[in-house]
């Protein structure tokens, strides 16, 4: 009896903390759907009807498509060049253990410690002066600012995986990038996958760094878009009908993947933490 | 096979350590550098006098002298430090109770995290437009104003005043990052032997003693990052901060009085606000070494 | 899985080193692209104006053709972010050749970077003469002397009302005395005249009050629009710049002619402002004490206290006056068209003492029949960029303002008010036709506040002042004090560097 007593209580706090959880998504998709007058009045109620029209100039206001296409094409590339160019060097750095490699450990974790507001001025400079104020440049620089948490998770992992099965492809005569692809790869999974969310969830929500690079430029991700919608629509005050249905639209490709992979994703980020 | 290893050191990880330099080290040096002259931006200016030359604008130290009596960057640091404190204490409860509780029912389990997990996956920035909507209207009308469910006052208009934003800011995070450290506390708490549990049960040991003694030593690692990992979040948190009040009220983070130090001046003031972020670097490389420091000896102790 | 994985690490890789070569290339011929994309145009404008882009660009295009020039065109809302896309431009490879400058507190960075051009400097002498018409109160100087600014339009402001609402409320007959009385009145008066209405809307009875000496009443039934009456002023709580740049100016307008004066302010100077800002904070009382929303959480709050729910509700018809200026237009034609020919505006009145004004050229009298117009966004141009471009730039704003093409889009397509209207131009809008009377007859007050940064006005006296409006619901004298002293305070340790 007490035990079900005590697990009836942890499901009403549970419910009680999911509802908490969901609620202001609740209202933000309730609230995509109706007019500034509307919001303003009856913010809690269900709309009057499900007009689309808001969430229709919503995604025209923010270019949704060409923001969704160049999002996507700068989470990918971003997170390819990280996931690339950190497991490469992770993998010669646990396998060559001697001075050299391991000041360079030390110096890519410890970028970690730098903020971002540190450099971004210098930054942006430079990348004008050698033409990369571009999506190319952004990719680029995330490719940078991804390494030092990609390296660190590799190398940690990469630590405890032995090399006998590397020594005997490198006896059967296997050159280094089939070697990497074929053996060392796809015993990193794990740790891809972990790599992957970790970057791709923040460079997909990024707005800072886009903002410095992109403000000037036609190309803008789907966060800077949402920041100049706002801005645009009204130099002053808040465009709640505007604001809702951008947020939502601009959410929804996020869900959607999420709930795909919401396994891979739990694991993942599980996964990372124990390192 | 060593030297098979070393022949392609150089070519493997050359590519990173290009990116590292270009993207981090170069423009960080620099940044350092920019914060010893009159950077304004778009040039540089030293007794009134302009020049794109940053060698003939060399201002030694002014930039830190002015940087720390910036009685808004001064707030900025307070603030950040109580919100930092504040948001980690209630992140960390708030994570563990979950992971236990999750961790101790049988079915929906999995739901549970999927959901508690999603709010992570949102940026900060459009769900700092949400809240804002949900404190200044829905809690303020609805639900804790004079007519609302539960007359809170508190809990109304709370991107206002000296004091609110800072509770509203915490509750936004916590709301958003909970769910992540959730996730670490249920693997820390999955990891545990149940054999430990059954034989403290057959001690005698209650909920409290068997909490206490075992899953709190065990849980140790997991604590660390999860306070690592809230503590380097919270103390550079920026989009949120924006979107919520930008600064408002004397709500500024230290991630944003940097970003706006620059426009406090009719000419803008690149070099105090670079000066600014190298303060804040050391504050960051501080704080991560001591908790490195502790954390080893704690595992050296145990 | 392999394969795929495999594959996008090549392509991967591939891209990488494109980036890198494309990074080496770009440095080591730097020359060559300087060229090359010196051909991508003739002419780069950044124009931060968002709300007239679309116009903006079809005039352009319409000069590219009559030229055969190319024009690259940057746009950007008038928002507060619009410098940092602007500085990061300034100092790219790529300069605009035009850019925009928001009044003189813009002005100062550019001019100590001697980016901005001072066109006492120019070579061309249409330019020339284009820049020395523009009349001396809207000129973009920092001395006086010098002139780094074509005007975009002029604005002005004060308290905006409707006149059905003002005939519905005192009968048609008297409509025409009203509005010219009111235009002139005292403070004393007006504050009077406050109170009444607030009497009449809440109580539904009358009460008489004097403007400019005559005596007036409501009529004793609502009728028409006074039926819907629920306020005297409809007000913006959540948005500081309506009360700390906007209002605070008017006080201003009292001790300092221009806004290179208040620039050049010593403590002396700053010291003097004391009086006009105590009637300012007194002249804030009177608007947000008869407001729709009651001072406290929800009148700064962001949704009550919000700038398009403040337009709303006055637009509905529920509140008499609302303190704004012309660019509430294309908001009005939006929400209530014909209202849009009827609005006038009158000015914001202050309880000024002959003491409290500081100008040898301003009177009491002067002061409270005046409103401020002033030129809220300039065309500058980039000395940095060479002479050739800056002589094509020159030449692109004289056409812009002599002719007829450009004449009728600024008018018609942008909704502006031209800084060199003749004096017998009428606009569409009443509202504008309203401010250009202002001009006709000089009473006019400039955009002081353009000489001290937002840093004073909206984040210093703003918050302050929005904590008095959250915190104290009655202010008194000592309030309007603390609110004075504060200023001048803030505003003596502002450095600009």
């Amino acid at each position: 009896m007490k035990k079900i007593i005590s697990s009836v209580i942890k499901y009403i706090i549970l419910i009680f903390l999911a509802i908490y959880t969901l609620a202001p998504l609740v209202f933000l998709f309730i609230n995509s759907f109706k007019s500034q007058d509307e919001i303003d009045t009856s913010a809690m109620a269900l709309p009057h009807n499900w007009d689309l029209k808001y969430i229709v100039s919503a995604m025209r206001d923010i270019h949704f498509f060409k923001a969704l296409l160049i999002t996507v094409l700068v989470t990918v590339l971003s997170v390819g060049i990280i996931v690339l160019v950190s497991a490469f060097s992770a993998w010669m750095l646990v396998r060559n253990n001697n001075k050299v490699s391991k000041f360079l450990l030390l110096l890519f974790i410890s970028a970690m410690l730098i903020p971002f507001q540190s450099l971004m001025y210098p930054l942006i400079d430079m990348a004008d002066k050698i033409h990369l104020k571009n999506i190319f440049g952004l990719i680029f620089m995330y490719g940078g600012f991804g390494l030092s948490l990609s390296i660190f998770l590799y190398h940690g992992f990469i630590k405890s995986i032995s090399k006998s099965i590397e020594e005997a492809a490198i006896i059967d005569g296997a050159n280094i990038f089939q070697i990497f692809f074929h053996v060392v790869m796809p015993l990193l999974r794990p740790t891809t996958i972990t790599v992957i969310i970790l970057n791709a969830m923040w460079i997909w929500n990024d707005y800072l760094l886009p903002f410095l690079v992109l403000a000037n430029s036609d190309a803008k991700t789907l966060t800077l878009e949402l920041y100049f919608a706002k801005m645009q629509a009204s130099q002053y005050g808040n465009p709640w009908e505007l604001i809702f249905p951008a947020v939502l639209i601009s959410i929804v490709p996020v869900i959607i993947v999420y709930v795909f992979l919401q396994k891979y994703i739990i694991k993942g980020i599980s996964d990372g933490a124990v390192k | 096979m060593n030297k098979y290893y070393k022949k392609w050191f150089w070519a493997l990880v050359l590519p990173s350590l290009l990116l590292f330099i270009l993207v981090i080290l170069v423009p960080f040096l620099l940044g350092i550098f920019y914060s010893f002259t009159g950077y304004k931006g778009t040039f540089f200016l030293k007794d009134r006098v302009a020049t794109d030359n940053p060698f003939q604008a060399m201002v030694g130290l002014e930039n830190y002298e002015k940087a720390f009596n910036n009685e808004s960057f001064q707030h900025a640091f307070l603030y950040t430090v109580k919100f930092t404190i504040i948001a980690v204490v209630v992140i960390n409860l708030l994570a563990l109770i979950l992971a236990i509780l999750i961790t101790n029912i049988k079915g929906l389990a999995n739901l549970f995290k999927t959901i508690f997990f999603m709010p992570n996956l949102l940026g900060g920035l459009a769900l700092g437009f949400i809240w804002q909507f949900i404190f200044e209207v829905i809690f303020t009308k609805f639900f804790f104003g004079k007519d609302g469910l539960v007359p809170i006052d508190f809990l109304t208009n709370m991107t206002q005043g000296p004091i609110k934003p800072l509770f509203a800011l915490v509750i936004l995070v916590a709301w958003q990052m909970t769910g992540y450290m959730m996730i670490i506390f249920i693997t820390g708490l999955n990891n545990i032997p149940e054999e430990l549990y059954e034989a403290a049960e057959i001690d005698g040991a209650g909920a409290f003693r068997k909490f206490k003694d075992i899953t709190l030593p065990m849980l140790m690692p997991s604590i660390t990052i999860v306070f690592f990992l809230t503590l380097a979040n919270c103390f550079k948190l920026l989009d949120q901060n924006v979107a919520l009040t930008n600064g408002a009220f004397n709500t500024r983070l230290l991630a944003l009085q940097i970003l706006k130090t620059p426009s406090d001046y009719l000419i803008p003031d690149y070099g105090q606000a670079q000066a600014q972020a190298v303060i804040f670097f050391i504050v960051i490389a501080l704080i991560t070494l001591l908790q490195v420091y502790f954390t080893k000896k704690k595992e050296v102790e145990m | 899985m392999k394969k795929i994985l495999q594959v996008a690490c090549v392509a991967i890789t591939l891209c990488l080193s494109i980036f890198f070569a494309h990074g080496c290339s770009q440095d080591s011929n730097l020359s060559a692209t300087k060229i090359s994309s010196k051909n991508k145009y003739d002419l780069y404008i950044f124009s931060s104006k968002g709300e007239i882009s679309q116009p903006f660009k079809e005039l352009c295009n319409i000069y590219e053709k009559e030229r055969g020039i190319r024009i690259r065109l940057q746009q950007i809302g008038s928002g507060t972010n619009h410098l940092e896309p602007l500085r990061i431009q300034m100092s790219s490879s790529e300069k605009p050749s035009i850019f925009s400058i928001q009044g003189l507190r813009e002005l100062i960075e550019w001019q100590y970077s001697k980016t901005a051009l001072d066109f006492n400097n120019s070579t061309l002498e249409s330019f020339k003469n284009l820049a020395n018409e523009i009349p001396p109160n809207f000129r973009l100087t920092s001395d006086g002397k010098n002139n780094y600014g074509i005007p975009y339009s002029i604005e002005g402001y004060g308290y905006i009302a409707d006149k059905q609402m003002l005939c519905d409320i005192f009968g048609e007959n008297n409509l025409k005395d009203i509005m010219r009385d009111l235009k002139v009145s005292s403070y004393g008066e007006f504050e009077n005249f406050v109170k009444s209405l607030d009497f009449y809307i809440k109580t539904g009875n009358v009460r008489s009050f004097e403007l400019n000496g005559r005596t007036y009443m409501p009529q004793k039934d609502k009728v028409g629009l006074a039926k819907n009456l629920e306020a005297v002023f409809s007000v913006a709580g959540a948005e500081r710049w309506t009360y700390c740049d906007h209002m605070v100016n008017i006080a201003l307008g009292a001790v300092f002619k221009s806004p290179f004066e208040l620039l050049n302010a010593d403590n002396t100077q700053a010291d003097s402002m004391k009086g006009a800002l105590k009637k300012y904070a007194k002249s804030l009382d009177l608007k947000t004490s008869h407001a729709m929303v009651k001072r406290g959480p929800e009148f700064i709050n962001v949704t009550s206290g919000d700038y398009n729910r403040a337009i709303k509700d006055f637009s509905d018809g529920k509140t008499v006056f609302i303190k704004q200026g012309n660019w509430i237009g294309p908001n009005i034609s939006k929400l209530n068209p014909d209202m849009l020919k009827r609005l006038v505006v009158f000015p914001v009145k202050m309880d000024m003492s002959s003491e409290d004004i500081k100008r040898d050229d301003m009177t009491v009298d002067k002061f409270n029949r005046s409103i401020p117009v002033y030129v809220p966004n300039f065309f500058a141009i980039n000395a940095k960029v060479d002479i050739k471009e800056q002589e094509l730039a020159e030449e692109f704003l004289v056409w812009l303002n002599t002719s007829d093409v450009a004449r009728d889009y600024i008018i018609n397509k942008f909704g502006f008010i031209p800084y060199n209207a003749p004096d017998d131009l009428v606009l569409d809008s009443s509202l504008n036709n309203s401010i250009l009377e202002y001009k006709r007859s000089s009473d006019t007050l400039a955009a002081v506040y353009h000489g001290v940064g937002e840093n004073w006005s909206k984040e210093t006296l703003g918050l302050k002042i929005m904590e008095d409006y959250l915190t104290k619901t009655d202010w008194q004298e000592n309030d309007y004090n603390d609110i004075a002293c504060f200023a001048i305070e803030k505003f003596k340790e502002l450095k600009f560097w």
